[in-house]
């Protein structure tokens, strides 16, 4: 093709994809995969390009892939040997590692992806709980932590229950901690107009339901007995011991130094801030004393690890809701009782957090999401589906036949189901006006009527799109690029899924022992494009722990930076810019930087330096107590497992011996060179862990 | 559910990208269409230009949709739109080079000498949807094969400059939606405090054994690519080649990172200007707010604040780029998803605006003053068409309002040196405004 022609057409082409986007004009946003956005994540990717016959990949190059994928460790040589021998029996690897505990830390951080859950600071709960966010104090971090990791641990369970996947579209049993419910809880009494800017936004249930009480943090009197604090018919009722008060520095207002009792008076919000060590802003006199993140929590650390599956349910008759103040209850209930239905994901506070709506975008962009999620397809003024009505149409932005229907014809009707049941700051719908609104979700194919917000959630669950599009967001996480629909063998794995109910694992298994994800024989996927990418981040530091025996060295756990295995390294610093998975408003596709720029490759040495000063000759270090531990005075025992353990090379792979003769050669030229023995094998484990097999996936 | 034929065949011929049209029309197989990697695999990657103009860019963009259009010169003609009353917002005189228009007072607190090299260009992104920022980057469609603004300009800049590496890079975006693609792929996103970290180079002992390292790496290279496939070499060659871009990184001026202690726009600015002389890449980009996502601002509070914060952040790059004797190499420019409404019902917060975002170049290669203009639209205000022999904003203009995004993008290539033909080859739509450049 000429350029001439090329140009031509794709101006051509390129209208139209104008007026394509003109008909979506204020929808939440069309998928960015394939017009002009550039396609976040599809390709930048090392591929063999047209006209390159097909290689097969050996069996020690894919067992390393799927099980680093899957477990982030390296295959053992009898795990190869054994594909090699039955090439079958690699699922039956996949069923072991499965089973493995790292298999469900890999998991969750899929599913929180993959579900939404992540991406949120406590910054995005402003909205929601003003402009402190979630809370402060020092639970502050581990509350968004456990905010976070909610809804993937649930999915996690579900599939150890061998519930169906659909299920995590409806289920209202979540994992939960007890300080995670006391959230749910407090936000179940806790209000914010849609316009947080106006007088009287604020609805402070504990204060309605306790007008006379007074909230105190004191600290002189002692400690007092929990059980007095939430006891309404105690004299310490809402009485919080917190010993940090009595040391609140105040530099410039010394007249806020050390105030001790702080009355709040009735509030529920200050309730939920002490809970976490949090100090409110108080007044002595006439001085506005501000906000201090204090150490002191209600809650104890430990409380934060502290998951079990507890299931949400409405109150019945006069019930009472659960009281978010009661810490024993919450640690020895699995049920909570809220007005504020809760089912499936796309209803937890970190979904909602993720995506903020306001007056004018009307739950668009949440519903959006939604469906990106549970279907792998957005609103785009692509979908043919023709609803049969349209009611809650925004009629006068989007009038029948102007260039705005395209979308909000189905984009409003299938919204208004979230507005019934939810203020646009995500608290309990009570507007009998918006309550009233009934939905009818339209979109690709499928039109149903929803009385409730469990009718929308199951019609998540049953979309006939729903198997694909999971199978497809297993293949980004697996290849790095998406697989090819019209592929026999992912419509295969497609049905495989369908076939079982369901079940999480029969895709896993299918799907990474296919040759779609080893690369073993051609399919219709890999004859289009094999992929080798970057060891993204998670991959990365999930291979760094489980096979080095650290604890989060990278610290992607904000409760755990600076107090674990990240400890005293600029690992953490770097990491915070290596590439990794995540996903954008309005895009159907994640976000997957596949390429070795000069940027990984830097940080990536500067990490492995880092490392191989803990590991090489290190001392012990209480925050990895399994840290793995080479000497220097047994260097070729050293070199020997670095190959098999950093780069992840069996013995049987005729790249192993090479590749330890490289390393040892190294060896003995830096200790030439004048190195200490020590130094010159911390040299030689950069070398390692710089190898291609360690930075990237499918070598 | 109704599908009709009509639908159906609407949708495939018109759905995802217009692919079915396309390859109807081309002849080429749909999946290749599809498939942006092979699409991308130019035979003639880009020479230079135009040493002499070529110019590395700072930019600043936006998913937000900052209120940047409001308080610019160009807004203060017509008495409906409004303006924060805050005396620190106060209608100025302003003074370009030779055009003199109004402005709120920030701007024409901007030193002169950065004034004379500063363009405030009325354009319309014809969306009103956040999502829609990958998409304004790259001019909405108008570039060809489909790539973003700021990575055409950078391999059109790299060979001017002998950048280390030809991609952008983004210290500054707030999430992935502001984060960049070149060829399709998507770019890391690497904070200033992660840059820090990221490129000092090992010391001690560790940083003495380097060069061995790298030898030994080098015969690590090879025994991987023994019997590999082609993507697994592709592979292995991309991993040295970034090794070998990373040792031409100057480590003496890589010290000017010390002083970064956060992710603040004061760092930005500074790793921004540190990776232009370390010539690491041609485009960097962070994020300069301006008021944010304000639907709700009570009294245009947070506009007002960071309209002043946002000035003076470009007022502390330019006297840094100054500082470094930079002043005739380094552009800024800005580009947000959209503007904000700017009528009278503005007063507590503004709307997405589809039609109309104030784009700012601060270069040698343009000329000062105001390109385009603003008129009422669709209830609110958006851009006029240019005129693009003079710049001027007219309703007679020979660029449709429509097509004010794609010639920004070409005027901005012209203004940094980029041949003619290599500018239309590369944007199917707009013209170069003559009237905007130096």
């Amino acid at each position: 093709m000429s350029r001439k022609s090329f140009r031509l057409l794709s101006s051509l082409g390129g209208t139209l994809v104008g007026s394509v986007l003109l008909a979506c004009c204020s929808g939440p946003g069309a998928s960015s995969s394939t017009s002009g956005g550039g396609g976040h994540g599809m390709g930048g990717n090392a591929g063999r390009g047209g006209g390159v016959p097909f290689q097969a990949d050996a069996p020690e190059v894919y067992v390393a892939k799927v099980k680093n994928l899957l477990v982030g460790l390296p295959p053992k040589d009898e795990e190869v040997k054994a594909v090699k021998a039955n090439p079958d029996a690699l699922k039956g690897l996949v069923d072991q590692w499965m089973a493995t505990p790292q298999y469900e830390a890999k998991m969750r951080v899929f599913f929180e992806l993959a579900f939404q859950q992540t991406q949120i600071t406590q910054a995005d709960f402003i909205d929601m709980l003003g402009k402190d966010g979630l809370t402060n104090g020092a639970g502050a971090q581990y509350l968004l932590e456990n905010v976070r990791e909610s809804f993937a641990r649930t999915v996690v369970e579900l599939v150890k229950e061998g519930r169906p996947l659909t299920e995590a579209m409806t289920t209202k049993r979540l994992m939960m901690t007890p300080p995670l419910m006391e959230l749910y809880a407090f936000l179940d009494t806790y209000h914010v107009a849609d316009d947080p800017t106006a007088k009287g936004a604020t609805t402070d249930g504990f204060a309605k339901q306790y007008p006379n009480a007074h909230v105190v943090l004191e600290s002189s009197a002692g400690p007092i007995p929990l059980a007095e604090t939430v006891d309404p018919n105690s004299p310490n009722f809402m009485h919080w011991y917190d010993p940090d008060i009595a040391s609140l520095q105040y530099a410039k207002q010394p007249a806020c130094n050390g105030v001790d009792p702080i009355d709040y008076g009735a509030s529920g919000f200050a309730v939920h801030y002490v809970l976490y060590g949090g100090v409110l802003n108080h007044r002595v006199n006439k001085e506005n004393c501000g906000n201090r993140s204090g150490q002191t929590m209600q809650f104890a650390p430990g409380d934060f690890d502290d998951w079990k599956m507890v299931t949400i349910r409405a109150p019945k008759g006069g019930e009472p809701i659960t009281r978010f103040f009661d810490i024993g209850a919450l640690r020895s209930s699995s049920e909570l009782v809220l007005k504020t239905p809760r089912p499936g994901f796309f209803s937890t506070p970190a979904f909602f957090a993720n995506w903020s709506t306001n007056t004018s975008n009307q739950m668009r962009v949440t519903l959006n999401q939604a469906l990106i999620v549970a279907t792998g397809m957005a609103v785009d003024g692509t979908d043919p589906t023709i609803p049969s009505s349209t009611p809650d149409l925004d009629s006068e932005h989007a009038p029948k036949g102007g260039a705005c229907f395209g979308c909000h014809q189905t984009l409003d009707p299938t919204r208004a189901i979230l507005s019934a049941n939810y203020t646009y700051q995500y608290f309990l719908q009570e507007d009998p006006q918006q309550v009233a609104k009934k939905g009818l979700f339209v979109f690709q194919g499928v039109e149903k009527q929803v009385e409730t917000i469990d009718d929308f959630a199951n019609a998540l669950g049953t979309h006939p799109a729903f198997a694909a599009a999971w199978a497809q967001k297993l293949c980004y996480y697996a290849n790095s690029v998406a697989c090819a629909t019209d592929d026999p063998e992912f419509q295969r794995i497609v049905k495989a899924f369908q076939d079982s109910g369901y079940q999480w694992t029969t895709l896993v298994r299918e799907l990474f022992a296919s040759p779609i994800t080893t690369n073993a024989a051609a399919t219709k996927t890999t004859a289009d494009d094999e992929t080798v990418a970057v060891a993204r981040r998670d991959h990365l530091c999930a291979a760094l722990d489980n096979r080095l025996g650290f604890v989060d060295i990278c610290g992607l756990n904000p409760a755990n930076k600076g107090s674990k295995g990240g400890k005293n390294t600029v690992v953490p610093q770097i990491v915070a810019g290596l590439p990794s998975d995540g996903y954008g408003r309005g895009s159907t596709v994640p976000v997957l930087p596949n390429l070795p720029t000069l940027f990984y490759r830097s940080g990536v040495e500067n990490i492995c330096v880092a490392i191989a000063n803990k590991v090489v000759d290190g001392a012990a270090d209480p925050n990895n107590p399994d840290m793995k531990h080479w000497s220097s005075a047994q260097s070729d025992a050293a070199i020997t497992e670095m190959v098999e353990l950093v780069m992840g090379l069996v013995p049987s792979d005729p790249r192993n011996a090479q590749a330890t003769t490289l390393l040892k050669a190294h060896f003995a030229s830096a200790t030439k060179t004048g190195a200490s023995a020590s130094d010159a094998l911390k040299s030689t484990f950069v070398t390692a862990c710089l190898a291609p097999s360690a930075v990237g996936i499918g070598m | 559910m109704n599908i009709t034929r009509r639908n159906a065949l609407l949708s495939t011929l018109f759905g995802a990208g217009c692919i079915g049209l396309r390859a109807l029309a081309t002849g080429l197989p749909a999946s290749f269409l599809l498939n942006p990697r092979k699409a991308f695999a130019d035979p003639n990657p880009p020479s230079c230009g135009n040493k002499d103009k070529a110019q590395f860019v700072i930019l600043s963009t936006s998913g937000s949709g900052d209120p940047i259009n409001a308080n610019v010169p160009g807004t203060y003609d017509d008495p409906n739109v409004y303006h924060s009353p805050d005396p620190a917002m106060a209608k100025t005189a302003i003074k370009m080079g030779a055009q003199s228009s109004q402005a709120a007072a920030p701007w024409a607190a901007l030193p002169q000498s950065v004034l004379d090299r500063t363009t405030f260009w009325h354009l319309m992104t014809n969306t009103p949807v956040h999502p829609k920022e990958p998409n304004v980057l790259a001019l909405m469609g108008a570039i060809a094969p489909a790539e973003m603004f700021p990575s055409l300009l950078a391999k059109h800049l790299a060979p001017c400059l002998n950048t280390i590496q030809t991609q952008p890079i983004t210290v500054g975006a707030s999430g992935p939606t502001e984060g960049l693609s070149f060829d399709g792929g998507a770019l890391p996103i690497i904070p200033p405090l992660a840059l820090k970290a990221t490129l000092a180079n090992p010391t001690g002992p560790l940083g003495n054994l380097q060069a061995l390292r790298d030898q030994t790496l080098a015969g690590l290279a090879d025994l991987y690519k023994n019997g590999a496939s082609a993507a697994q070499r592709a592979y292995v060659d991309a991993l040295v080649t970034s090794q070998s871009e990373v040792r031409h990184i100057n480590q003496a001026l890589l010290a000017n990172l010390d002083s970064i202690t956060d992710n603040s726009i004061d760092a930005q600015i500074l790793a921004a200007l540190t990776l232009v002389q370390l010539k690491v890449t041609p485009v960097v980009a962070i994020h300069i707010p301006f008021g944010g996502d304000n639907h709700h601002d009570a009294g245009l509070a947070t506009e007002v604040a960071e309209t002043q914060s946002g000035v003076a952040a470009i007022g502390s790059l330019m006297k840094q780029v100054e500082d470094a004797k930079l002043g005739d190499q380094v552009t800024f420019l800005s580009l947000n998803v959209f503007g904000r409404t700017l009528g009278p019902a503005s007063t507590n917060g503004r709307q997405h605006n589809p039609n109309h975002q104030v784009s700012i170049t601060i270069g040698k290669g343009f000329k000062p003053g105001v390109v385009g203009g603003l008129t009422p639209s669709s209830g609110d205000f958006g851009a006029l068409p240019i005129d693009s022999k003079s710049g001027k904003g007219a309703k007679g203009g020979d660029i449709d309002t429509v097509d004010t995004l794609a010639s920004f993008g070409k005027t901005v290539l012209a203004g940094v040196g980029v041949d003619e033909k290599d500018i239309d080859y590369n944007i199917m739509s707009g013209k170069v405004i003559a009237g905007a450049l130096a």
